[in-house]
């Protein structure tokens, strides 16, 4: 049966007529387990766990998404480190969705005290033949405007919406315990016709550390969600976050860092490019809570706009009822700096060449932080 | 350490005063068509107006209240009174005036202040303007400055009824079609080519019975190349049942024009303030908001500036204090539709006693606007920790020939601030007063050096609430 | 041709509102160093920017020719291309690409052919020998997060690596000491002798000049030249100052 399904809901709503309030995804089909090819060091342990601790970690999206996965009984295939242990190999966990079978994996990482794991995982697909993609206007479409802002001078983009044949849903939660070292790294290939939904969800321990890189290069449309429970104290997050988004791809993203701990710090930094007909939209949200006395967060977004079709929308949320805390956000969107342009192109470097170098300094920006270099060379074998 | 006992509610007695309700005549709460019909006929509707009502009571009956914002549970429609007026008529003198009405005003400084430094002043005591005048030398360069009623029957009909909620139609919200059904009062302002009003006019809201509602209506029309600065006051004493503000005020700046509108708002505590302010400007124009939101139990409050034209600007100033009990949702919505225009928000917003202070804003920029600019720089005070301060900004950009430019912070006063200043031998109450003062100047800065002390009473009223 | 590199005729300059040149004439041979001088605030950068092209510099009068070619329509990049380059006063920082990575895109974009790796670093690293770059720079992110003398470095590194006609260098030894001085003239000298290179050095002192040979100076005052001379000029400001032209 396929269900619709509401997620990425802003943790604090505003003006509908934005229409950022949501996503709605309808037609999801029923899922399947999903084909998983792994490459583990061997201090880690790999087991499948049914899912009853690890579901209790909330995610980014949302209950919808909980309720999708768990239609389909399913254990999580978990990852654990020893307390103490600190394994520099990665976990290498491979994705590979095929055209026509939705598919769906959950994954759990377990990191125990003092422990570090690294976690790697690409997200790659087959296509289908491109004439099976059919676009109509079922308006199962979560980031096109149905209204428009403001009157007569409204543009309103009738998207054209894909039929969800190729279509997978992967949730990771992450338990990291007391003083645990944490590094997620996902890179997103998948092909133009995929419905890709990928939702985080992580509880950290005092002063557990996580940081996470996600490349989005690929897929139609993108649903991305992260949660991060900074419970106990000096826990933190470090999130980067790198898209390069063409022709009709869509990405609709909603993060949260929920502060409870003392002195606990967030920092997301979102960095990307559009073109073509792409649109982003981007919740992110601090939400300093009772309790997260001399917190910190911060919030960056940078959006570099190449096409004057696509369509770029933010929201960043500071939610705060403690007075003890620190909370900045900063966004910079628009075409590339006048200056920096006249600079590069006094080297000889023609404007287009600018603009497809500015947009990989993007992505390589982000993926400079991954330690892996397969890693590393496969984003360079993306970018192309 | 001494002990300091909280004051529940800050003096404010000068706003506190409550007229006895007499020789007045009320109309049953709720809202039927009859009871529109009957304000249609109170107040000599011509036949659009009357029809205008009809419809935006039958959209008020169909818009569910927002779901995105504070809670107006505490407000009953059905025990409102949405029509209150004294018996008394317009008056153009100021002596007139009845006593006990003339003193509440002349306590908050009315007259005083238009024979110091104002063009014109309208004030407006519950649902009718009760005086209003405009100095000779202002009418003389064509400047017109009436209340609303008569500008609805008088020699601007035309242009009353051709602007009339256009830029905020019934359609918007719950509240704006609330508006249209039952309005009254207001002030109509209409600026003629080329006139600079070199001093402000004002107009001043009254809200003085209880469990009633004010809906003035405020349309401006700032014709090409003029200049104005108009000034609008509000508050009401506090009684124990809920009050609603559902007002509306729409600006029409045109070519090259430009329009100041200042609002220091300061209504009582068991007040809704569901307001809505619009501006629409043309080609070369420029609309300057400056507000400040102190008053009010719960407030929705988001002036609209609309970039229409070429070149179109506006800019926000704002500063909203949340103290005890109260719940306000404050910002600035701007949308560009043209080419090269430019909007500026500059916002802060403090939180004390257990009070709840929203910025929300959103800029859209929309693809026709090539090359504009947006600029929005919000910051959030936490003086305690049970207060709450959220922060909730939209952009929506849809053209790559944009700048586009977001700053928020919260945080609280630096020790090191404070201490810096007692070690001047200033005391601790008068130092935080200090800062946050100083926090708020962005607005204080803006306004006429009158109004900027009045905004910092207010502050040191809030701040320091506290005795012994 | 006259066989003069470069020929600015009558050139006025107007930055947004406000005109910065007003006709100005300059003549520069191959192989020729030539220094252009003023107070602050004359117009040299400007005029920098003008040869260059910055979209911000409007020609209101006047021509430029390189080579013989009227400049007035072609890109900025085209005229890097062309053998053209200037130095910023203060370069961009750019994250997310390496400085050998740049100079390499940059290279292949004006020759079209893909440049061998190990050629290239064999180049890059002896040219950064000579400016006594650690060649960890080559790997960090363009001027990001380089110190003031290491990004006028990185930008004498450049001008190595691309070996354009002309090289503008403008305000390149501002905010040096006076060993980083020296290093940069290194690298300008290696330059001059390379290719045959034509400089048109911008400066308000006169600390770079010290080991490198004039041809001819220019002293550039509120907009317009108002001296031309030999090197000895260069000394006569450096013990006068520009009064002397000012009051003229």
């Amino acid at each position: 049966m396929d269900r619709d399904m509401t997620i990425n809901r802003l943790p604090a709503p505003t003006w509908n007529w934005l229409h950022v309030n949501e996503a709605g995804i309808k037609g999801v089909p029923a899922l399947q387990a999903g084909k998983l090819e792994d490459e583990t060091p061997e201090v880690i342990q790999k087991q499948e766990v049914s899912g009853a601790e690890l579901s209790r970690i909330p995610g980014g999206m949302g209950a919808d998404m909980d309720q999708l996965l768990s239609q389909n009984p399913m254990d999580f295939s978990v990852w654990t480190i020893a307390a103490g242990l600190k394994e520099r190999k990665p976990v290498r966990l491979h994705f590979a969705y095929e055209a026509g079978a939705p598919a769906q994996n959950l994954i759990g990482i377990c990191a125990d005290e003092d422990s570090e794991i690294t976690v790697i995982m690409d997200f790659s697909g087959a296509s289908m033949a491109s004439d099976h993609i059919k676009t109509d206007n079922d308006e199962n479409d979560c980031i096109s405007e149905e209204k428009a802002p403001v009157g007569d001078n409204a543009v309103s983009d009738q998207s054209e919406s894909r039929k969800l044949h190729s279509f997978a849903a992967v949730q990771t939660k992450i338990s990291a315990k007391k003083g645990a070292k944490v590094h997620l790294v996902q890179i997103q290939h998948l092909p133009e016709d995929f419905t890709f939904l990928n939702d985080v969800g992580t509880d950290c321990g005092e002063a557990a550390s996580i940081e996470t890189i996600q490349v989005v290069l690929g897929g139609g449309d993108t649903y991305m969600g992260m949660r991060t429970e900074l419970g106990a104290k000096k826990s933190s997050l470090e999130s980067r976050t790198g898209y390069l988004l063409d022709n009709k791809e869509k990405l609709d993203m909603n993060y949260v860092a929920s502060h409870t701990g003392e002195k606990t710090v967030s920092r997301m930094d979102v960095s990307g490019v559009l073109r073509g007909e792409s649109q982003k939209l981007f919740r992110g949200t601090i939400d300093f809570r009772n309790g997260s006395v001399g917190a910190k967060g911060d919030e960056k977004e940078d959006v570099l706009l190449f096409s004057d079709h696509v369509i770029n929308r933010t929201v960043p949320l500071i939610l705060c009822e403690e007075e003890d805390v620190e909370g900045n956000h900063g966004a910079t969107i628009g075409k590339l700096d006048e200056a920096l342009l006249f600079y590069l192109s006094s080297r000889g470097i023609s404007e287009e060449e600018i603009y497809e170098m500015m947009a990989r300094a993007r992505i390589d920006a982000v993926c400079n932080g991954i330690a892996d270099e397969k890693t590393q060379e496969l984003v360079q074998e993306c970018l192309g | 350490m001494k002990e300091k006992t909280w004051v529940e509610d800050v003096n404010r007695s000068i706003y506190d005063i409550k007229n006895e309700e007499k020789d007045v005549y009320r109309l049953q709460a709720g809202l039927t068509p009859g009871i529109v019909a009957q304000i249609s006929d109170e107040k000599h509707d011509p036949d659009w107006m009357r029809e205008f009502r009809q419809k935006s009571l039958a959209i008020y009956n169909e818009i569910p209240v927002p779901d995105w914002g504070p809670s107006i549970e505490g407000l009953n429609m059905d025990k409102i009174a949405t029509y209150v007026r004294t018996n008394t008529n317009m008056k153009a003198n100021w002596e007139d005036v009845p006593e006990d009405i003339k003193k509440t005003f002349d306590l908050l400084g009315i007259p005083q202040a238009e024979r110091e430094s104002l063009a014109g002043v309208g004030a407006q005591y519950d649902s009718e303007l009760v005086y209003h005048n405009v100095k000779a030398e202002v009418a003389a360069q064509g400047v017109v400055y009436t209340d609303m009623e008569s500008a609805l029957n008088g020699e601007y009909a035309d242009m009353v009824k051709s602007h009339f909620m256009k830029l905020v139609p019934p359609r918007d919200h719950k509240f704006a079609a609330l508006h249209g059904a039952v309005w009254s009062g207001g002030s109509f302002v209409y600026v003629p080519p080329g006139v600079k009003v070199d001093i402000p006019l004002q107009s001043y809201f009254r809200l003085n019975a209880a469990g009633a509602g004010q809906f003035e209506h405020t349309l401006i029309i700032v014709d090409e190349g003029a200049d104005l600065h108009f000034i609008e006051g509000c508050s009401a004493p506090k009684y124990n049942v809920a009050n609603l503000h559902a007002g509306c005020v729409e600006l029409f700046v045109g070519k090259n024009a430009r329009l100041r509108y200042s609002t220091i708002e300061n209504w009582s505590k068991n007040m809704y303030n569901l307001n809505t302010k619009r501006a629409k400007v043309e080609a070369g124009g420029k609309i300057e908001w400056v507000s400040g939101s102190f008053g009010s139990h719960v407030s929705y409050l988001y002036p609209m500036s609309i970039l229409n034209g070429d070149g179109a600007r506006a800019e926000f100033t704002g500063v909203t204090f949340a103290g005890k009990g109260q719940n306000l949702d404050t910002g600035a919505k701007m949308v560009h539709l043209a080419p090269n225009t430019s909007s500026y928000m500059n916002t802060r917003s403090i939180s004390k006693d257990g009070g709840i202070s929203t910025f929300r804003s959103s800029v859209v920029v929309m693809p026709k606007a090539k090359h504009s600019k947006s600029s929005v720089s919000c910051q959030s005070l936490m003086l305690d920790r049970i207060s709450r301060s959220d922060t909730v900004p939209a952009m929506d950009i849809r053209t790559n020939d944009a700048d586009i430019g977001h700053e928020a912070k919260i945080g609280r006063i630096s020790d090191d601030a404070v201490f810096y200043l007692m070690s001047r031998g200033i005391p601790e109450d008068e130092a935080r007063a200090l800062i946050v003062s100083g926090f708020a100047d962005n607005v204080s800065k803006e306004l006429p050096v009158e109004y900027a002390v009045e905004m910092n009473n207010l502050i040191r009223l809030e701040m320091k609430g506290s005795i012994g | 041709m006259s066989g003069k590199l470069l020929q600015v005729k009558n050139l006025s300059v107007r930055v947004e509102e406000k005109e910065i040149l007003h006709g100005v004439d300059l003549e520069i041979g191959k192989g020729e160093t030539h220094v252009l001088m003023g107070p602050n605030g004359a117009g040299k950068s400007t005029l920098g920017y003008a040869l260059m092209g910055n979209p911000g510099y409007q020609v209101t009068e006047g021509q430029i020719l390189f080579d013989g070619n009227d400049l007035s329509e072609v890109s900025v990049s085209d005229r890097a291309k062309a053998g053209l380059f200037l130095s910023f006063q203060n370069p961009l920082e750019v994250p997310g690409i390496t400085l050998s990575n740049f100079i390499r895109s940059a290279l292949e974009q004006r020759t079209g052919e893909r440049i061998r790796l190990w050629d290239f670093r064999k180049e890059l690293e002896a040219k950064m020998e000579i400016l006594q770059m650690d060649k960890s720079y080559a790997k960090r992110d363009l001027n990001v997060g380089f110190s003031g003398g290491e990004k006028k470095k990185a930008e004498i590194l450049q001008l190595l690596m691309m070996k354009p006609q002309l090289a503008i260098l403008d305000e390149t030894d501002s905010g040096l000491d006076v060993d980083a001085v020296r290093t940069v003239s290194r690298g300008v000298e290696e330059y001059q002798k390379d290719k045959d290179g034509s400089l048109l050095i911008i400066t308000h002192s006169t600390r770079i000049l010290e080991s490198l040979h004039v041809d001819v100076t220019h002293v550039l005052v509120n907009g317009r030249i108002v001296a031309e001379g030999d090197a000895s000029l260069v000394d006569e400001i450096n013990e006068n100052g520009f009064e002397r032209f000012e009051q003229g």
